[in-house]
Order: C-alpha cells, then sequence, then structure tokens
C-alpha cells in the first residue's frame, strides 16, 4: 500500500513503503498477535514501530521512512 | 525489585495546634504513578492537606526534533493505563495545527476507540482501584453465600447469583487468607471501623472484582480490532486512521468484525448494566455520609468530546464543552476559552524564565526542572516552597477539579437530556439530592453514570460505521497533507481530548517540519497540582479538607477521596525542554 486506506491497504498489502519496522524487529507478534490472538498493528494497516527492541524510540524512529535496514 | 509498602508518618512536630498532626502517605497506592499526601489532621479531621508528585519522566523533551507525525506514538506511552488518550490528543494537536480535517470514519473510529477506553479504565477503576477502600475482603469470608446470592438478585438479573456460585468465591478467597499471603489483597485497611458493608456485600463485591478481569480482557479486544492491540492503539495517524474499511474484503474492517464488536458491545452493555452499576448504588447506599465529604472546589471544566461531525464543532460534541463554577447548575456553563489556560510553577520543582510568580500559556510553554525539595530521606516537604513535579494549571487563574463529575455536571448544566435523565435516576436510587454530587459519593457515582451513558453509545457509532462501509464511502484518512513538503514554515495547533480521567490538552509548536515545542496539560495535573501563586489549592488540596480521619495510622478515609478522582500521576508528570540542557537523571529500578 502507498496511502493510508488506499485499495491496497483494503486487502492488506505490505506496509514497507509506508516506513514498517516489521524486517527490523525480532518479535513473534505476526503470529501470537495481542489481546488472546485477536490482531497487530500490521492488521490495521499501520506499520510496525519495532517496540519491543530495547530503546525502540531513538533505534526504530524515525517510523514513517521507508527504508532498507 | 523494590517493593512498595507505604508508608505513614506522623509527626506531631512542626505543627502549631496541640492536637493536630501532620501525616504523610508516600507512596499512595492503587493508583496510577507515584503521589504523596502531607495532611493536618486536627481533632479527627482533615485541616489542610499537600499533594505532590514524586517523579518526573521527560517526555516532551523527548519530541524536540522529532517529526510531528510520530508524536502520538511517544506521548501515547505516556502511560498504559490510559492508554490512546495522549494518542488522540496528539494527532489532534498536529491535524488542528496543518488545518487538517479527518474523514467521518476516522471520526467514527476514534470514537469507539475511546468510548472502549472510558468504559474499561471505569469498570476497572471501580473493582481494582476503588474498591478496597470501600469493602473488606477478608470479611467476605464471613458471609452467607445464599444470603449473598439473595443481594445479588434483588439488585440485579446478573445471572451468576446462586448459593453456589458465591460458596465458590468464598471458598477460592479461604484459600488465598488461609495461605498466610494476601498477594493483591495484602496491606489493605482490613477490619477498619469506617468499612461499613455487611460481609454479603463484600462477598458480592469481591465475586464481581473477579468476574471484572475476564470481563475487561474480552471487551479491550474491540481495541485489538480498531487499533491493532491494547494497551496502545496503533491505528491513529495524523489525517485520519490507518485502520482501512471495506465490505468484503477479510483484511479490512469490515461488517464480520463490525459484527464481532458488537457482540462484545452487548457483553459490555449488559455488564455495566447488571454488574458495575448496580454494585456502585449498592455500595453507595451504606456509604451516603460521603455525599458529605469531598468536594473540594465546586468548580469544574470539560474540553468535550465524541465529535458528530467531522469539523469538530464542539457543538456537535456528544459531551459538551464548558465550566460550571461554584457547583452552579441551574445556569448554563460558561464557554470555554484554551487561551485562558496558563501552567504555574510557583509551588513546583520548576524555574521559569521572568520568574515563578506568573502562569505560562501552555503554547509559551517552559520546562526547566529545578528541585528545591530536601535530600532523602526527610519527614516533611517545605510546603510554603516548591513541592511537587506537577505543575498548575489554571483556567482565568481560578483553580478547577476535571474529570467525570466535570463531564457529568457540565452536561447536566447545559440541559443534556440522556445525562440529567440518569444523574437524577442514581439520586433517587440514593435518596439524595443534587447537592450530594459535589462530593467524594458523588465523584465516584459519576464516573458510572458515565459508563451507563458510554457504552449505550458504542452500538449507534458502530451502526454509522457500518453503514458507510456498506454505502461504498471508505475514506479513513486526508492524506493531503501528509508529506511534510505540504506544510507551512511554521504551525501551531491544539489537541484536546476528554481522557477518562478528565480534559487532556496538547500544544505543539512546529517549524520546518519539525517539532519546537511541546507541552501536555493533563488531568491528574489539573487535580492534582500543587498551590499556585495566590495560594489556591489544587481539586485534591481542596477535596481533603473535613475529611474525618478515625486513625492517623490508617487513613483509609483521605485514601476514599483522593482515590475518587482516579490519578494518574505518570500522565500528570511529564516536561519539555526547548534548551538542551542536561537534566537531572532519575534511574527508578524496577
Amino acid at each position: 500500500m502507498e496511502s493510508w486506506g488506499d485499495a491496497g491497504a483494503r486487502s492488506g498489502y505490505c506496509l514497507m513503503h509506508m516506513g514498517c519496522r516489521g524486517p527490523a524487529t525480532k518479535s513473534n507478534c505476526w503470529d501470537v498477535k495481542w489481546n488472546g490472538g485477536t490482531n497487530w498493528p500490521i492488521g490495521v494497516g499501520h506499520p510496525c514501530i519495532g517496540c519491543v527492541t530495547s530503546h525502540f524510540w531513538d533505534k526504530q524512529a524515525p517510523f514513517y521512512i521507508a527504508r532498507d535496514d | 525489585m523494590e517493593i512498595y509498602i507505604p508508608v505513614i508518618t506522623s509527626n506531631g512536630n512542626g505543627v502549631a495546634n496541640p492536637g493536630s498532626q501532620r501525616i504523610v502517605i508516600d507512596p499512595l497506592t492503587r493508583i496510577e504513578g507515584h503521589l504523596r499526601i502531607e495532611a493536618i489532621v486536627s481533632n479527627g479531621k482533615v485541616i489542610d492537606a499537600w499533594s505532590s508528585s514524586t517523579m518526573f519522566r521527560g517526555m516532551e523533551m523527548i519530541l524536540k526534533n522529532r517529526d510531528p507525525r510520530e508524536a502520538w506514538l511517544f506521548t501515547q506511552r505516556a502511560c498504559g493505563v490510559c492508554t490512546t488518550v495522549h494518542a488522540i490528543a496528539s494527532v489532534r494537536a498536529v491535524e488542528n495545527a496543518l488545518g487538517i480535517t479527518v474523514p467521518d470514519n476516522a471520526r467514527l473510529i476514534r470514537n469507539l476507540i475511546e468510548a472502549a477506553q472510558y468504559v474499561q479504565d471505569h469498570v476497572i477503576h471501580f473493582y481494582h482501584l476503588h474498591a478496597m477502600d470501600w469493602v473488606d475482603v477478608p470479611n467476605a469470608l464471613k458471609a452467607d453465600a445464599a444470603q449473598t446470592g439473595a443481594l445479588q438478585r434483588s439488585i440485579s438479573p446478573w445471572p451468576n447469583n446462586s448459593t453456589a456460585y458465591f460458596a465458590g468465591v468464598q471458598a477460592r478467597l479461604k484459600g488465598l487468607v488461609d495461605s498466610g499471603q494476601l498477594g493483591i489483597f495484602a496491606n489493605g485497611y482490613w477490619g477498619h471501623p469506617a468499612m461499613k458493608l455487611p460481609p454479603e456485600g463484600n462477598l458480592l463485591a469481591v465475586a464481581h472484582y473477579l468476574e471484572a478481569l475476564d470481563w475487561q480482557r474480552e471487551f479491550i479486544k474491540i481495541h485489538a480490532v480498531l487499533g491493532g492491540k491494547s494497551p496502545h492503539v496503533q491505528s491513529y495517524v495524523v489525517g485520519g486512521v490507518s485502520a482501512a474499511v471495506d465490505p468484503t474484503n477479510p483484511t479490512a474492517i469490515n461488517p464480520t468484525k463490525i459484527a464481532m464488536m458488537r457482540d462484545l458491545v452487548n457483553k459490555a452493555v449488559t455488564f455495566v448494566n447488571q454488574v458495575y452499576y448496580p454494585d456502585l448504588l449498592l455500595v453507595a447506599s451504606f456509604y451516603k455520609d460521603w455525599a458529605g465529604w469531598g468536594g473540594g472546589l465546586g468548580n469544574f471544566l470539560a474540553y468535550g468530546d465524541f465529535p458528530g461531525s467531522i469539523d469538530n464543532n464542539p457543538a456537535n460534541f456528544w459531551l459538551p464543552r464548558g465550566l460550571v463554577w461554584n457547583q452552579q447548575l441551574s445556569t448554563p456553563p460558561t464557554a470555554l476559552n484554551p487561551a485562558l489556560i496558563s501552567e504555574y510553577v510557583t509551588h513546583s520543582w520548576y524555574s521559569y524564565t521572568g520568574g515563578d510568580q506568573a502562569g505560562k500559556h501552555p503554547s509559551q510553554g517552559e520546562t526547566v526542572p529545578n528541585y528545591t525539595g530536601p535530600a532523602a530521606p526527610f519527614n516533611f516537604l517545605n510546603t510554603d516552597a516548591k513541592y511537587s513535579w506537577l505543575k498548575t494549571p489554571r483556567y482565568q487563574d481560578q483553580a478547577v477539579e476535571v474529570g467525570p463529575l466535570a463531564r457529568m455536571l457540565v452536561a447536566y448544566a447545559g440541559g443534556h437530556a440522556a445525562v440529567k435523565s440518569k444523574v437524577a435516576e442514581a439520586l433517587a436510587a440514593l435518596g439524595v439530592g443534587p447537592a450530594a454530587l459535589f462530593s467524594t459519593l458523588g465523584r465516584t457515582a459519576a464516573r458510572g453514570i458515565e459508563t451507563v451513558l458510554v457504552v449505550g453509545k458504542m452500538a449507534g457509532w458502530l451502526n454509522e460505521l457500518e453503514a458507510n462501509i456498506l454505502g461504498g464511502r471508505l475514506a479513513v484518512a486526508d492524506t493531503t497533507r501528509w508529506n511534510p513538503a505540504s506544510w507551512p514554515a511554521t504551525a501551531s495547533g491544539w489537541g484536546w481530548t476528554e481522557a477518562p480521567r478528565g480534559a487532556l490538552g496538547h500544544w505543539v509548536n512546529i517549524s520546518g517540519g519539525k517539532i519546537v515545542n511541546y507541552q501536555m496539560v493533563v488531568p491528574t495535573t489539573w487535580n492534582g497540582s500543587p498551590r499556585d501563586a495566590q495560594g489556591q489549592r489544587g481539586a485534591f488540596e481542596s477535596a481533603l479538607i473535613g475529611t474525618p480521619v478515625a486513625d492517623a495510622n490508617k487513613p483509609l478515609e483521605i485514601l476514599r477521596t483522593i482515590h475518587s478522582f482516579d490519578p494518574c500521576m505518570a500522565c500528570a508528570v511529564h516536561l519539555m525542554d526547548t534548551h538542551e540542557r542536561t537534566l537531572t537523571e532519575i534511574h527508578i529500578e524496577a
């Protein structure tokens, strides 16, 4: 997807272009999810911010800039 | 790991009146965060009190030079109990600065997230934070299970009402007590003379304490559907929400997910109306004397919330904006002008350029910490000087209270039909008049009344959202100003919300696409504030005056009133330094 709520978002497409930190984050939330397996941020079309990473405010930000690391 | 055991020190030193003693409660427990209360108790009553926040955190300095579109991801983490509220205030502040209007689906999704937060938060507060001030847990072991069932059936149609059910809860409690370690029930004021519930009332409340834990875990899945998870919903974006909606696509918010949320809402309507609200009235009926204590300031402020239109016109808010002064409910609330908000640091551990006697509007806010208090260990703060990490918000230089009571009173005074009706029903059920609203009892009842009303609104917002989706109106965000290249060189804005604990405001100044100043004025900052430059007490301090204290070593009555405000200190304490000064580091080991 390229823009909040676009056709790609409605189909649950990848959030890399929105800045997703998922590939840089070691976590099982894609599998276990949250609130008893109900959902996760990618499921509501918002990129991962790597929030389980130690010092993520400094290590994972900026959150809306797509990059390769 | 540090274990916090409340320290009650009481000492006649330094107090002029014989027969008086100065007591300290630090930390005050069953709140969020770190609060210290000092009070003078004379002839069994509080005659003066001081509220001190004992921790500072540094939220806004972290925001300096960051992308304003990200601010909400940081500010939301001010507190996970009051999750969502600092996110919505932040995105609204940036949307206000940049002139962005969110689409109707975003308005509805945001209303639903906030409403779910109120309902879960207020239920948890009543049972898991406030109840042990009124419910004597070990005393439940003396209850007759059959009579408890009869009591339950007399107050509500809730089906968990059999003798066997209550006997089971009692057996479970007995196992805990017999173990010798009370666990979550340790250190309560069990057996205190001010505990008035019969054993059956205590057993009923303990049963519901446990049921509420299970109920809220399921209910909050609404946040997961709309926001990915809770705490810290992650579907806000500046411009709306990220959560896509679609009539058929399984990955979007679709009618199937709406049906799931509708089911959770229905269960919540039942739980709130058949468990929380009847329990509130039952407990209140044994504590009607608390209609006479804890009133405090009598001035109330609400920003209002739950927009009914995408232009955010306060005239279309479901909870109205305004102020009630001097307990006056027979005249309409006065209009709120956010320019009249200021923060003082006269009695707060901060310095202002230009001196500490004048207040500053949050858009010109400064936060330079300046701890002038005693070095630990110490007995008392010097409350003639600076004594808290909370700043002192004032409106038109007056002290005001915020929270569910403020919202219900502003709505009541403005003629809000649903609020007036429910308030009248509650007062009649308790056999008290409107004067009872201005008290600890009134504040506690207002929280329950508000919960009934808010949970009752959720189905309508779900229906509106579904109608939009089925009608093909699928926009969830205005992205025309997403790119910083579209922004003016400078911009400033105010973001408002009614958090469960009260009026919350964020002020942002943006320059060159980055945050240059950010201030948060939070409900517990208003309520827990120290004195201002004129020595006017804050809401906690004022509410404690006149509170009876049967035993200065077990100041249960002080807890009852402070808990009625539902303090969140983590939200209340925050700061930003715009001048890159090195600040003291405080390490809290856990």
